[in-house]
């Protein structure tokens, strides 16, 4: 049942739309609670403790460190759920069937049906999908699903289109959204299929792979997977993590008062000439740029930039207010392709251990979203004028 | 000593039927692959799915095992009688 071609790719849409619910309805409210009670709360008794301290070592502190720290605690939640639901399916034998199924989609890209699994873990959250590569055997399939992983688009980044489309595109924004959403996986499976048929070219890993027969799950056994993957994140990818918004965080605070003097916003000034060929001034790239740290930065750093106003309602409206519908749908276009968040590249330089290939995944990242943003906007301004 | 027959590959046996593996080709690597799966020269292998197209679906002592259909022409059976 389980492996019919028909039955079985059915039994597979649901198995995964319920590792995506469990982990929706369980870690994100765990991942809000964390990230207002336990962060929000140590960042106030962390100000208030160092009060008369100078302010740009509070600062650093407080919005440099605790929040890369927050990063790595909210990311748990997630990583948890996420592996917790995994293990299970793995021990009770389900996993290597849904791998057969997926084997002859997977095949065109390059890929083999164990890629599929972690590509999924995606759509909650890439750092586990680059994570979750470990479990294909050769080095080449490894590589390319790790490099295809950032593509699928992530809870931050869906995030994001859902607080800006509604507002830009009103009516249209589910199309939009869920055009936006198709455009990735799109260009996912355009990448894969050249990356297979240049780079990868001819290293075609053999597809063996038991099936278990369906047993009890053993509490035990998913236990200790889950805690060998979570001491693994912690140790390695959560050190780059901090390292990586410290520096992220030092580029937007330095050496200005604000974001708006930051030698971020220098470097947004500074790419202005291939904004206006999206159509976009330095405040969405600089936007863009935030999104870097945590794609869902994106809003917060739109909101600093557009509306000096204090209340946070009508942000979305103010914005939309500001840029044409065509630059809207470029900027929407980049933050879907751009590259990966801070999170996301530790893990790639963890799991590669190599700058190249880490390199190698933002620069095919950056090329692919801003020439994507360019056809946008052009075509955008073409349809509406 | 039974008469020599015709050696088929794997992915041209029709579900159901089953063979005893005599030949495993593509390289030491891959045939170190197939036998630490149980695909060992001599041992009898049954054919569970074979769609034509992606992966076949075999059994071989007692185990389900799926394999590539890259893989699969490897695997070179002498097909057995009545199963």
């Amino acid at each position: 049942m389980a492996v019919h071609p028909f039955w079985g790719l059915l039994l597979l849409v649901a198995a995964f739309g319920l590792v995506f619910w469990a982990t929706y309805t369980l870690a994100a409210p765990i991942q809000a609670w964390l990230d207002v009670t336990i962060v929000g709360g140590l960042t106030q008794w962390l100000v208030r403790a160092l009060a008369g301290r100078p302010t740009w070592l509070v600062h650093l502190l407080a919005d440099g460190v605790l929040s890369g720290a927050g990063i790595v605690i909210t990311f748990l939640p997630i990583l948890v759920v996420f592996f917790a639901v995994l293990g299970l399916l793995e021990d009770t034998g389900y996993l290597a069937r849904s791998a057969y199924v997926m084997d002859r989609f997977m095949h065109r890209l390059g890929l083999h049906g164990k890629s599929f699994l972690p590509l999924f873990l995606g759509f909650g959250c890439n750092v586990p999908a680059v994570m979750g590569a470990r479990i294909i055997e050769s080095r080449t399939g490894r590589l390319l699903t790790i490099l295809l992983a950032p593509l699928v688009p992530c809870t931050a980044r869906l995030a994001v289109l859902a607080f800006l489309a509604p507002a830009f595109f009103g009516r249209s924004a589910t199309i939009v959204s869920w055009s936006l959403v198709a455009l990735n996986i799109l260009v996912l499976a355009l990448v894969g299929m050249v990356l297979n048929r240049t780079l990868f070219q001819g290293e075609r890993a053999a597809f063996i792979m038991q099936l278990p027969l369906y047993h009890v799950p053993n509490l035990r056994t998913i236990g200790l997977f889950v805690w060998s993957s979570i001491w693994a994140f912690l140790r390695k990818t959560g050190s780059t993590i901090l390292l990586m918004s410290l520096v992220v965080w030092a580029l937007s605070n330095l050496p200005g008062p604000d974001v708006e003097h930051s030698y971020l916003a220098q470097l947004g000034r500074l790419l202005s000439p291939i904004g206006q060929l999206m159509g976009m001034d330095w405040r969405l790239l600089v936007a863009l740029l935030s999104s870097f740290v945590a794609k869902e930065n994106a809003i917060a750093t739109l909101g600093v930039l557009y509306g000096p106003g204090k209340e946070a309602v009508g942000l979305a409206e103010k914005i939309a207010a500001g840029v044409s519908p065509a630059t809207a749908l470029a900027f929407l276009v980049v933050t879907m392709l751009f590259i990966p968040c801070v999170a996301t590249v530790a893990a790639m330089k963890q799991e590669t251990r190599s700058w190249g290939w880490t390199s190698f995944s933002i620069i095919l990242l950056l090329g692919i979203a801003l020439s994507a943003g360019v056809v946008a906007y052009q075509a955008g301004q073409w349809l509406g004028g | 000593m039974a008469p020599k027959r015709h050696l088929a590959s794997l992915d041209q046996l029709a579900p159901g039927s089953s063979g005893i593996v005599r030949r495993l080709g593509g390289g030491k690597e891959l045939a170190s692959r197939l036998a630490a799966m149980g695909l060992s020269i001599g041992s009898l292998v049954k054919v569970l799915q074979n769609p034509g197209h992606g992966p076949l679906l075999v059994l071989v002592r007692d185990t389900r095992i799926a394999l590539g259909r890259g893989e699969a022409p490897k695997v070179l059976v002498e097909e057995a009688d009545g199963a």
